[in-house]
C-alpha cells in the first residue's frame, strides 16, 4: 500500500475503511516502534478526525508517531506543528498579533494556528500541551470541542469566527505523572476533548536496539555488544523507576539512548559513555547509598573484568576423560 | 583475591575500609609500638555496624539490578534459611575484603533463583518421580522418601548449574563474584583432594552425590563411578543453557536420578550374587559394618543374600545405599572430616541452606537503627593526619536523620540518662519556651509569604499593552509600554550548626536550645525558609554530626518530641565536622540566599588514635587552620557565614580565645554573651527580611 495515496483513498466513495485498517500496519516505517493495535487505532482515529491524545514519559516517540501517522496517511503536506511547551504568549501563538503601521493604522495579523485550522484534512499537532499555559488552554477549549470547533478572534474588527475545517485532526502529546515539574495539572473538561488517548510507552529493549541499530547501521560485534549493553541499563532504569520503592528517580530516555548510539558509531566504549552521559543524570548524594553508586554497580554488570571466561569446567570436553 | 568492588567503590568518592586490613593495620602497628589504645576505639562497634548496614545495601543494589524486583536482602538472624523467592539472607561478616565478594556472589546466585526457578515445581518432585526409578530403588528397599530426596538435590544441583551458567554469561561484569563463589564452594584444594582420592568410588547415593556436585572441578574423573560419564553426557555442562524452561531441567534431573539408582542397583546386585552369605551379612539381609584398623573407618557395607536372579529383592541396609564412601588410606582421619564438612557445605548449598554467620538480636536491633537513621561513615582529615605522619582518615559519623530509636539507644553520644526524669523537666521547659518565641517571631515574618505585583502602564519603555496600542494612530507620543514589578522575598536556606560538647552545658545549652526552636518554629510558619539544625559532637574514635531537625523533610512535633533529650557531651572537632557537613549540604544556589550559621563557645579540641594506636590532638593551630579552610570551603559553595561566639566568662585568656575564633571564621564573627542569646534571633530575623527580590 503506498501512502501517497492514502488521502484520495480515504476521501473516495468506494473507501473502505475495513480494509484499509486491515492492513494499515504496512504503512508504518521500521524507525517507528508501536504496538499493532495501537497504531491501528492511530490511524483509524487520524482518518476520521477525531482528537488524540499521546500520553507518556518522556523521550518514548509521541512527538515522532504523530509526525509518523500524518506522513503514514500521506497528509505530510498538511501538517502543522505547535509546540505549546514552549511558547511564551499563548495567544499570540494561537489567535494572532496587533500591528501598527504609520500609513494604515494598526492591523490584526493572525497566527499561523488560525491557518492551520481553515486547512482542510489537516493534522494539527500540539505538542506538550501539558506544559501549556492555561490561557493556551482556554483558547483551544472551543477548537477541540466537537460540537463547537471554532475560533473568535476576539482582537479583529468584526470579532470574525473561524471554523475548524473539515477533516481537521488534533493529536496532542502530555507527559503525566509528578516527575515533569513544570507540566500543568490537565483538567477533565480538556481531557475529554480528547475521545482518543493512546498511552505510548517507553521501547523495551529488544525494539530499541533493534531500532537503533538500524538508525546508525551498527554492524560490528564489539559495538553491538555496547549498544545491547546500553538498551540493557536504559530499559532496567525505566523498569525501576516504576517500582513502589525506586532505587532511583530518574531513568534513560530513549532520547539518550539516541545519543549514546552516537557515541558508540564514534567509538566510544561502554566505560566512556558511563562516564559523559550516564552517570551525569543520577546524583551521588548519600556516598555508597546514592543513586550513582547503583548506576555504577548496573553498569558493572556489562563490564568486562579480568575472570574466567568459563564458570565452570565441563568434564566432557576434558580430553583426560575418554568415554569408558 | 581480587576485589571487584573497587569499580563503583572508588568513583564515588568513598573511601570504604575493609574490615580485615583495619585489623591488619591494628596488628601491624601494635606490634611495633607500645601503645595500647587500640582498646580506646569506643566507637569501633557503631562503624562496624555503619559498614556492614553499608555492605547490606550494596548488595541489595545486586539482586535489585539482577531480578529487576526490590527484593529484601537482610543480615541473617535464624539459624536455618533458605531462598523462598521473598528475601535474601546474607552473612553477617561482609566487611570483610573476602567475604564481600562471596557474599555478592552468593546474593546473586539466591537472586537469580528469584528471578529463574520456578518454587512450586521443586515442591512436587517428591510426587512425581517416574516409575522407571522406583523399578530400580524398590529392589534394594530404598524408601521413596530417599528417592524423593536425591531427585530433589539433583534437581537442585541442575537449577543451580543453569541459573549461574546464566547469569555468568549475561553479566559479564559479575564473574569475579561467581569466581569468588566458586572458588568458596566447589574448587577448593579439599575438594580437589577428594576427588584424586579412592573416596566416594563406591557407587552410593552419597559417592554420587558428591561426584555429581563436583563435575565441575577440573580434578573430577567420570572414571571414578559407573554411570558418571552418562551422567555429564546428560547434563552437557557446556550446554546447559539450553534447559530452558524449568520442565527442561525437572526432566534432566530424573534422567540422572535413573542413572544413579540404575547403577547403584547393579553394583549391589552384582556383588551380592558374588558374595557368598557367609560372609559379614547375617541372614536376615543385615549388613554389617566393618571397622578395620585404617584411619578412615567407613561403612563398608555388603550386600545381603541374594534370593534368586535378577528379579529378586536384594535388602540391604539403607546406610550402606545411602552413605558408603569407601575409604584411602592415604587420607587422614582429619583430613576425611574436612572433606566431610565441605561436602556438607555444598549439600546445604544445593538446598539454599547455607549456614551463614548470624547477627545478634541486639546487633540486629541496632542495624535497625542506624538503617532509620541513615548514617554514613565520611572519611575526613586526611591531610591533617598526612602532617602528622600517619597515612589514614579520620572517619566522621554523620547522622542525616536523628531517630527517637537512635536517642536512646547506646550509639548516641547527646542522650540524657533514660531515668533523669528532672533534667528531661528542664530540657523541655526550654523547648517549649522556644515555641512560644518562634510563634511570636513567625507571627511578624509571615509578611515573607506575600507577593505584591505592581503594573505601571503608559511608559515610554517595556513591554507593549495591548489595550493602548489604539491610541498610536492618533498621538504620535503615545506611550503604550507597560512594566510589571514583582515584590516578593527570596527563598532563604539556613544550616544552623551547633556545637554540642561538654562546655555547653547548662545555661549556654538552655539557651542555644530555646533560640533553634524558637527558628525553627518560626520558619516552620512560612514558606520559603528552609531550615536544618545539626549538633556537632565526638564518640570515642570518630567526629559525630546529628541532623536533628530538617524542615524539608521532618515535621515540627520532632523537635516537640525528641530536643528534650539532647545534652551536650565531650568534645567537638569543629573542622572535622565541617569537612564531613560540606558532603551533606545541598549546594547553594542564585535563587536561594544560604546562610551556615554556626553557634559555638570555644576552640576545637578531639584526640585521636589511629587503628594502630599512634594518636595526635586535634588542637591548637592544626585545628584552628583546618577549620578555617572548612569555613572557607563552604563559603566557596555559596554559603554566607554567621558565626556566634556565645560565651558567660570574660576573664583571663578570653581575648585570646576571640582572636582564635576570629581566625576561623574571620570577618563573620559575632560574640554575645550568653544572657542576650536573643540577638542571635534578631540578626537572623533581619537576613530574613532583607533578602526581597525584585
Amino acid at each position: 500500500m503506498k501512502n501517497t495515496n492514502s488521502l484520495n483513498l480515504v476521501t473516495s466513495k468506494n473507501f473502505n475503511i475495513k480494509t484499509y485498517l486491515d492492513t494499515c500496519v504496512n504503512l508504518r516505517p521500521s524507525s517507528l516502534i508501536m504496538d499493532d493495535l495501537k497504531w491501528k487505532y492511530m490511524v483509524r482515529s487520524a482518518i476520521r478526525g477525531k482528537n488524540i491524545l499521546l500520553l507518556g514519559p518522556t523521550g518514548c516517540g509521541k512527538t515522532l508517531a504523530a509526525q509518523t501517522v500524518a506522513k503514514a496517511i500521506g497528509r505530510e503536506d498538511n501538517f502543522f506543528y505547535f509546540n505549546l511547551g514552549a511558547t511564551q504568549d499563548a495567544r499570540s501563538a494561537l489567535i494572532g498579533n496587533t500591528h501598527f503601521d504609520k500609513k494604515t493604522g494598526t492591523l490584526f495579523k493572525e497566527s499561523s494556528f488560525i491557518k492551520a485550522i481553515r486547512t482542510p484534512n489537516a493534522i494539527i499537532l500540539l505538542d506538550e500541551i501539558s506544559r501549556s499555559h492555561h490561557d493556551g488552554v482556554n483558547i483551544l477549549m472551543t477548537v477541540l470541542d466537537d460540537l463547537q470547533r471554532y475560533l473568535r478572534l476576539d482582537e479583529k474588527d468584526d470579532c470574525e469566527v473561524v471554523k475548524v475545517a473539515d477533516g481537521v485532526t488534533f493529536i496532542a502529546t502530555a507527559n503525566v505523572g509528578n516527575e515533569y515539574t513544570a507540566t500543568r495539572v490537565m483538567d477533565r473538561a480538556l481531557l475529554s476533548r480528547f475521545p482518543v488517548k493512546i498511552e505510548v510507552t517507553p521501547l523495551d529493549k529488544d525494539a530499541e536496539f533493534s531500532l537503533l541499530k538500524n538508525r546508525f547501521n551498527i554492524n560490528s560485534n564489539e559495538q553491538l555488544d555496547v549498544l545491547k549493553s546500553v538498551c540493557e541499563i536504559a530499559d532496567h532504569t525505566r523498569k525501576q523507576i516504576k517500582q513502589e520503592d525506586s532505587k532511583l528517580t530518574n531513568f534513560i530516555p530513549t532520547r539518550s539512548t539516541v545519543e549514546i548510539a552516537e557515541l558508540i558509531v564514534d567509538g566510544f566504549n561502554l566505560l566512556e559513555i558511563a562516564e559523559t552521559t550516564i552517570y551525569p543524570n543520577f546524583t551521588e548524594d548519600g556516598g555508597v547509598d546514592s543513586e550513582r553508586t547503583y548506576i555504577r554497580q548496573l553498569v558493572q554488570k556489562y563490564i568486562k573484568v579480568e575472570s574466567k571466561e568459563k564458570l565452570f569446567n565441563d568434564p566432557l570436553n576434558n580430553n583426560t576423560q575418554p568415554p569408558f | 583475591m581480587s576485589n571487584y568492588s573497587d569499580f563503583w567503590l572508588k568513583g564515588n568518592n568513598y573511601d570504604w575500609d575493609w574490615e580485615d586490613e583495619l585489623d591488619a593495620a591494628i596488628a601491624d602497628e601494635a606490634n611495633n609500638t607500645l601503645n595500647d589504645d587500640v582498646e580506646d576505639r569506643v566507637s569501633e562497634n557503631t562503624s562496624r555496624l555503619i559498614r556492614m548496614s553499608s555492605a547490606r545495601r550494596a548488595i541489595s543494589n545486586y539482586v535489585s539490578i539482577l531480578t529487576n524486583q526490590n527484593i529484601p536482602v537482610v543480615f541473617n538472624d535464624s539459624a536455618v534459611n533458605c531462598t523462598d523467592g521473598k528475601v535474601v539472607y546474607i552473612s553477617s561478616d561482609i566487611t570483610k575484603k573476602d567475604n564481600f565478594d562471596v557474599a555478592v556472589g552468593l546474593a546473586l546466585h539466591e537472586g537469580s533463583h528469584v528471578k529463574y526457578s520456578d518454587f512450586e515445581m521443586f515442591k512436587t518432585v517428591w510426587m512425581n518421580v517416574p516409575r522407571d526409578i522406583y523399578n530400580y530403588t524398590e529392589k534394594l528397599n530404598i524408601s521413596k522418601d530417599i528417592v524423593g530426596k536425591t531427585s530433589q538435590q539433583i534437581l537442585n544441583y541442575v537449577e543451580d548449574r543453569y541459573i549461574d551458567y546464566t547469569v555468568h554469561n549475561s553479566a559479564p561484569g559479575y564473574r569475579g563474584y561467581y569466581d569468588a563463589l566458586y572458588d568458596e564452594y566447589f574448587n577448593n584444594k579439599v575438594i580437589s583432594d577428594a576427588l584424586k582420592s579412592d573416596l566416594y568410588r563406591t557407587p552410593s547415593i552419597d559417592s554420587y552425590m558428591f561426584r555429581i556436585i563436583n563435575l565441575t572441578n577440573p580434578d573430577t574423573s567420570l572414571k571414578a563411578l559407573p554411570g558418571l560419564y552418562d551422567i555429564a553426557c546428560e547434563l552437557n555442562l557446556s550446554n546447559i543453557c539450553r534447559l530452558i524452561t524449568p520442565k527442561d531441567r525437572l526432566d534432566i534431573a530424573y534422567k540422572i536420578s535413573e542413572i544413579v539408582f540404575k547403577n547403584i542397583t547393579e553394583h549391589k546386585t552384582d556383588n551380592a550374587q558374588s558374595q557368598p552369605t557367609d560372609g559379614n551379612g547375617d541372614e536376615d539381609g543385615n549388613s554389617s559394618v566393618v571397622e578395620d584398623d585404617s584411619p578412615n573407618p567407613t561403612i563398608l557395607g555388603t550386600a545381603s543374600d541374594v534370593l534368586g536372579g535378577m528379579e529378586s529383592t536384594v535388602t540391604t541396609d539403607s546406610s550402606d545405599v545411602t552413605s558408603n564412601i569407601g575409604s584411602d588410606s592415604n587420607i587422614s582421619k582429619s583430613k576425611q572430616t574436612k572433606i566431610a564438612k565441605s561436602f556438607d557445605k555444598q549439600k546445604d548449598f544445593l538446598a539454599g541452606k547455607i549456614k551463614k554467620k548470624k547477627v545478634s538480636r541486639r546487633e540486629k536491633t541496632l542495624l535497625d537503627v542506624l538503617e532509620k537513621s541513615k548514617i554514613d561513615l565520611v572519611p575526613v582529615a586526611s591531610d591533617v593526619l598526612k602532617n602528622n605522619g600517619i597515612v589514614g582518615n579520620v572517619e566522621c559519623i554523620l547522622v542525616k536523620n536523628m531517630t527517637k530509636e537512635l536517642i536512646l539507644s547506646d550509639e548516641f553520644p547527646m542522650s540524657i540518662a533514660k531515668d533523669d526524669i528532672g533534667a528531661r523537666t528542664m530540657l523541655q521547659k526550654n523547648v517549649d519556651d522556644g515555641i512560644v518565641l518562634g510563634a511570636k517571631l513567625g507571627r511578624r515574618l509571615q509578611i515573607r509569604n506575600e507577593i505584591n505585583v505592581d503594573k505601571f502602564t503608559r511608559r515610554n519603555i517595556g513591554k507593549i499593552d495591548k489595550r493602548l496600542m489604539h491610541e498610536l494612530g492618533f498621538e504620535t507620543d503615545s506611550n503604550i509600554f507597560y512594566n510589571t514589578f514583582v515584590t516578593k522575598y527570596k527563598k532563604i536556606n539556613f544550616h544552623i550548626s551547633v556545637d554540642a560538647s561538654a562546655s555547653m552545658q547548662g545555661k549556654k545549652w538552655n539557651r542555644t536550645i530555646k533560640l533553634c526552636v524558637a527558628l525553627a518554629k518560626a520558619t516552620s510558619m512560612i514558606d520559603n525558609v528552609d531550615l536544618t539544625i545539626s549538633f556537632r559532637t565526638s564518640m570515642g574514635n570518630s567526629p559525630y554530626i546529628v541532623v536533628a531537625y530538617d524542615s524539608k523533610v521532618d515535621k515540627f512535633s520532632k523537635i516537640k518530641n525528641m530536643f528534650s533529650y539532647l545534652l551536650p557531651t565531650n568534645t567537638t572537632p569543629e573542622g572535622l565536622c565541617f569537612e564531613a557537613l560540606l558532603r551533606y549540604l545541598p549546594k547553594a544556589s542564585n535563587n536561594t540566599n544560604s546562610y551556615f550559621v554556626n553557634i559555638s563557645d570555644g576552640e576545637p579540641c578531639f584526640n585521636y588514635h589511629s587503628t594502630g594506636g599512634i594518636g595526635f590532638s586535634y588542637n591548637g593551630t592544626t585545628a584552628l587552620n583546618h577549620t578555617r579552610t572548612q569555613v572557607n570551603k563552604i563559603r566557596e559553595t555559596g554559603y554566607n557565614i554567621i558565626s556566634y561566639f556565645v560565651t558567660e566568662y570574660d576573664g583571663f585568656g578570653a581575648e585570646t580565645l576571640r582572636a582564635n575564633f576570629r581566625t576561623m571564621y574571620g570577618a563573620d564573627s559575632n560574640f554575645i554573651n550568653v544572657e542576650n542569646l536573643n540577638q542571635i534571633v534578631k540578626t537572623i530575623n533581619k537576613k530574613m527580611m532583607d533578602s526581597i527580590d525584585i
